[in-house]
């Protein structure tokens, strides 16, 4: 939705598959769920950078949601979705222009 | 699934584990105001359950959950709910049984249970337990299906499946149990939750749509007509006797719809709620909404606008962020749950309070290693309908902040300051309590955790360069044109 919304403005979001937990998950599991959610946007598969960030403290280890600005800075960092608070920040970072 | 990814799952059940039901809480609430929406009682069963979906039947609540499968509660008295049964499925998970959505035929005392597929479970599945005896529940019929099937309806003797790419599935219910296809419709984006009335099937596409759908024909059901919504369209509650309905939307928050000719469905309000708006149900007047971190009451007395009601947080859990995605009601009595079990609640639409909300809920600061004191900001919005008292503020070792105002009327805002001592060597967790008058909060914990090792909010997050599906190695972060969303997930 975000995507729909703020893309035209310069908003890339990407989906990281990290592989879940134990990395059992296959192409074939990422593309049903693509299917089930109907996600347009790019998808790579990574497991290296999850562990790069200051995450706040969570039960569950997915989702997460880190949100780097235009100058390369981190903008925001989330252990779940929350949608106003990361629109908020989106907003927030699309006005610092660039 | 690996062993190692079931025993993670298992430590993390655990790790949310409690000992079984709690009393009410509130009792001891030092505010002179009554709450608006008041917990009367809460099942914590002995592991982790995560709410994905609940209904009410009589005294009875049906609770689905991610890891525990279906649950029947007995909650005549909703301040001591006991469990009835619980049951996974002959299909999916056996130690971790996941139940999407359920619906209830109160007639038969059949219980329609889905599952989308995931990881865990890779086919989706339709089950029917049998509930006449609600010690014992017992799955009577299962089908498995290549489609990913999400929301339920009831339709007569029909049983409506909203299944995302597939559009909606129609299936005739037999008296041992027995799912017939018997129709479909497809071409409805990614159908996510339906609900019916009369000759009609309203469904909801979370690409942003509402298709109304001519049922006379449950072999051909026919699209008669298509609405627009804003946000990601999910649950959809309708009035038929009113000809209204409401849809959550997601971050969008909540529609209400004419739908008194289904051929032609109008808008006639959004309504925007702070979280996310993920399921709605509605009662005696109100519509009651699962807004990922509050269950909200809106105000539907007025036919040609919603008004914002109460809102009651979910309780928070140390260390863990709340989550709701279901909510249900009976009467007066509205239940819902997070991680842990099932809350029951009970609306006063009559009364009113002040309602402190702080923003962001937790505050996570610069690093502290340094040696310089660090400051972080929030913001405390009284978001209730009478003025609120602040009494206090306390931070814990090596955490201050400013003095608060005495009081904010209705829809103020003022900005807390806190500092962190900067003499620290290590990062520092902990958190400032703000006392008030808020009877859902009298001592509102802001949680604050000073920087540790890895990147925060502030640091650069260099490009680095991810390999996408076909391989290809795309760059990533640092300077770009737009800001870039990275978000890590996992698909059960």
């Amino acid at each position: 939705m975000l995507f729909g919304e703020y893309g035209d403005l310069g908003f890339v979001p990407v989906g990281i598959a990290t592989g879940g937990l134990g990395g059992g998950e296959t192409e074939e599991t990422l593309q049903a769920f693509i299917e089930q959610t109907g996600v347009t946007f790019d998808i790579a598969w990574d497991s290296s950078t999850y562990n790069d960030y200051d995450w706040p403290p969570a039960l569950s280890p997915y989702p997460r949601q880190a949100l780097v600005g235009r100058d390369g800075t981190l903008r925001y960092v989330a252990a779940e979705h929350q949608g106003g608070a990361l629109e908020a920040a989106l907003v927030e970072a699309l006005a610092e222009g660039g | 699934m690996a062993t190692r990814d079931r025993v993670l799952l298992l430590l993390l059940a655990l790790f949310a584990a409690s000992s079984g039901a709690r009393p009410a809480e509130g009792a001891d609430d030092p505010s002179p105001w009554p709450d608006a929406i008041e917990v009367l009682g809460r099942y914590d069963g002995p592991a982790f359950a995560e709410l994905l979906e609940v209904r009410t039947w009589g005294d009875r609540v049906a609770f689905c959950s991610g890891v525990q499968g279906l649950n029947l509660y007995d909650a005549a008295d909703p301040a001591d709910m006991r469990l009835l049964d619980r049951t996974g499925f002959s299909r999916g998970n056996r130690m971790l049984p996941r139940c999407q959505h359920v619906v209830v035929d109160e007639g038969s005392h059949r219980l329609y249970v889905s599952h989308h597929g995931d990881m865990i479970q890779r086919r989706s599945f339709l089950a029917v337990i049998d509930a006449s005896n609600p010690r014992r529940l017992r799955e009577i019929g299962l089908v498995e299906r290549e489609e990913s099937v999400e929301g339920l309806a009831l339709h007569g003797d029909l049983l409506l499946v909203a299944a995302h790419g597939a559009g909606l599935l129609v299936f005739r219910r037999g008296a041992g149990g027995e799912l017939t296809e018997v129709g479909r419709a497809g071409g409805l984006g990614n159908a996510w939750a339906v609900a019916a009335a009369g000759d009609h099937a309203y469904l909801t596409d979370n690409g942003g749509a509402l298709f109304t759908l001519d049922l006379s024909r449950p072999d051909a059901p026919e699209v008669v007509g298509r609405l627009e919504l804003p946000g990601s369209p999910r649950d959809i509650e309708i009035e038929p006797d009113a000809g209204r309905g409401y849809v959550a939307l997601g971050s969008a928050g909540i529609a209400r719809l004419d739908l008194g000719d289904p051929r032609s469905p109008r808008l006639l309000e959004v309504l925007d709620t702070p979280g996310t708006a993920v399921d709605v149900a509605s009662g005696s007047g109100t519509l009651f909404v699962a807004d990922w971190t509050d269950v909200r009451a809106i105000d539907l007395r007025d036919p040609d606008r919603m008004a914002a009601g109460a809102r009651e947080p979910l309780p928070a859990e140390p260390g863990l962020e709340v989550r709701t995605l279901g909510v249900a009601v009976r009467g007066s009595t509205v239940f819902s749950a997070g991680w842990r079990g099932l809350i029951a609640y009970r609306h006063h639409p009559d009364r009113s309070a002040p309602d402190l909300v702080v923003s962001p809920p937790d505050l996570h600061p610069s690093s502290v290693t340094d040696g310089a004191p660090v400051e972080a900001f929030a913001t405390l919005t009284n978001e209730g309908r009478q003025t609120l008292r602040l009494l206090g503020v306390l931070g814990a070792p090596g955490i201050t902040a400013d003095p608060l105002p005495d009081s904010l009327a209705p829809g103020d805002r003022a900005t807390l300051r806190v500092e962190i001592e900067g003499n620290r060597r290590r990062p520092l967790t902990g958190q400032v309590e703000i006392l008030s008058d808020d009877p859902d909060q009298p001592r509102l914990a802001l949680r604050v955790r000073a920087r540790g090792a890895g990147t925060g909010v502030g640091d650069p997050w260099p490009q680095r360069t991810l390999a996408d599906r076909s391989g290809t190695q795309v760059a990533v972060g640092g300077a770009s044109d737009g800001p870039t969303l990275l978000a890590y997930f996992a698909t059960f």
